[in-house]
């Protein structure tokens, strides 16, 4: 095998590529409160890395997203259950999902201001980042069912739970993972989004605005890099957790029957 | 006279009364009448697009007809081999065989008749087209319906298995209302089955 063809050579590679334009362009722009080096970037994120309020920070952010993506999961998926069976429902659902759909976040930030707490708004904006984009695709999912297998579940008769389980679940699961992936990604720049306008105590988006406030580029960068991992690690998190359901489903599937 | 109309009273029937059915403006079937009553099987034989399917369709009340009405006595589940298998994809062929069955005792007679024991834990995705079918027989047969409607049930399954099933098939029917469509007019004969043509 060719060194060109390892993995992590590959990883390496990219990396200084892109750490070497970066530097390449701070040299070129030249003002350390324009872009922050590479260098001064990675300092300030290993002086965070030393301070408890860091953690706090992270955990906190990552439990306000997280919460409003699981709620987003559930009140989409339901959505689509019952707009999927009811056309009234969905008749008068949908002008709303649409209008949710264009509107932009930073509208919902504001008027979820003056509803409820800034340390609130993050988890609503999370879900309202996610619910259409499951409730979507979960209707695709739904709307995807063979109709000849759902006659065939009528002729023999099969519980509502074995048409969940066989039929409409492994429908839907291809649906359900992409708007996992995409719903994971939306809710996480919408819930950092609304930390930058609300403000709320522990919250990487107030970090994200303080450091701007008082031009500390390097925090700057340092922390919008934490969001990205913390994306990264949300998002595979998630699909882990998709997975292992889907594995588990599998393994039950493997029982016998006669 | 009068103990064999008690026993015809008795027995379970299904029973199409001038039946019209029409899709896309093209009729179909046009007044067809016929009764069917328990161990007289019946073939539905004709040309392709003739409307044996839709037949089926009507008995098995998946389709409604335009016109007429479906009369069933003493008919309470119905059992369909329909012509395209109808698998469940996430579902080995014993989970297909097993999520029907109301009778393990015939499932698994069924299952050993139709050869299925060769190919238990496949997925139909692995599955040949004959052995596809298979299950879907041993499906249909473990569900143990009181009316047996075959659409077009041997397609890719070999003759020696076809004679296995028939011979099966021609006790297990003896007290269901069976319809049974084919090409194969010989299959019918060995089934006994009446040949109404479409």
């Amino acid at each position: 095998m060719k060194i060109t063809d390892n993995r992590y050579f590959k990883i390496i590679i990219t990396a200084v590529f892109w750490l070497a334009l970066w530097q390449a362009v701070c040299v070129i722009v030249g003002r350390d409160v324009l872009i922050a080096s590479p260098a001064d970037t990675f300092n300030a994120l290993i002086e965070m890395l030393q301070t408890s309020v860091f953690y706090k920070t992270i955990i906190m952010s990552f439990v306000r997203v997280a919460c409003g993506f699981f709620i987003g999961m559930a009140v989409g998926t339901a959505a689509a259950v019952i707009t999927c069976a009811n056309k009234t429902i969905y008749m008068l659902l949908k002008p709303a999902i649409n209008i949710i759909k264009s509107t932009p976040v930073a509208s919902f930030i504001i008027i979820a201001l003056a509803w409820m707490k800034s340390g609130q708004v993050p988890v609503f904006i999370s879900f309202i980042a996610t619910a259409p984009i499951v409730w979507g695709n979960v209707s695709e999912g739904i709307k995807s069912v063979d109709e000849k297998i759902l006659e065939m579940a009528k002729i023999f008769e099969y519980p509502f739970s074995v048409k969940l389980k066989k039929i409409y679940i492994p429908s839907i699961m291809p649906f359900m993972r992409s708007a996992i992936i995409s719903g994971a990604g939306f809710a996480w720049k919408s819930g950092v989004a609304a930390e930058v306008i609300g403000s709320p105590k522990y919250a990487l988006g107030s970090k994200l605005y303080d450091a701007k406030v008082y031009l500390e580029t390097p925090q700057l960068f340092a922390w919008t890099a934490v969001i990205i991992i913390l994306s990264i690690i949300f998002e595979k998190i998630v699909i882990r957790l998709v997975n292992a359901a889907e594995r588990k489903k599998e393994t039950k599937n493997e029982k016998t029957c006669f | 006279m009068r103990q064999n109309a008690k026993r015809r009273q008795k027995m379970k029937k299904l029973v199409f009364n001038s039946v019209y059915k029409c899709y896309n403006e093209k009729d179909v079937i046009r007044n067809f009448s016929a009764e069917i009553t328990e161990g007289n099987p019946v073939c539905f034989f004709g040309e392709s697009g003739c409307g044996k399917t839709t037949l089926i369709n009507i008995a098995a009340g998946l389709v409604k007809p335009d016109k007429g009405k479906i009369i069933t006595e003493k008919i309470a589940h119905t059992s369909v081999v329909f012509q395209e298998d109808r698998l469940l994809e996430s579902c080995t062929a014993e989970e297909n065989i097993m999520l029907s069955a109301k009778n393990t005792e015939l499932a698994n007679k069924i299952s050993d008749v139709c050869g299925i024991t060769e190919f238990l834990k496949l997925y139909p995705n692995e599955m040949s087209g004959g052995m596809k079918k298979r299950t879907a027989i041993a499906r249909a047969i473990a569900f143990d319906g009181d009316m047996l409607l075959i659409d077009e049930p041997f397609n890719g399954i070999d003759e020696e298995r076809i004679d296995k099933i028939i011979r099966f098939l021609k006790t297990y029917i003896e007290n269901k209302v069976c319809i049974i469509v084919t090409h194969d007019i010989n299959q019918a004969k060995k089934l006994n089955a009446k040949i109404i043509y479409i």
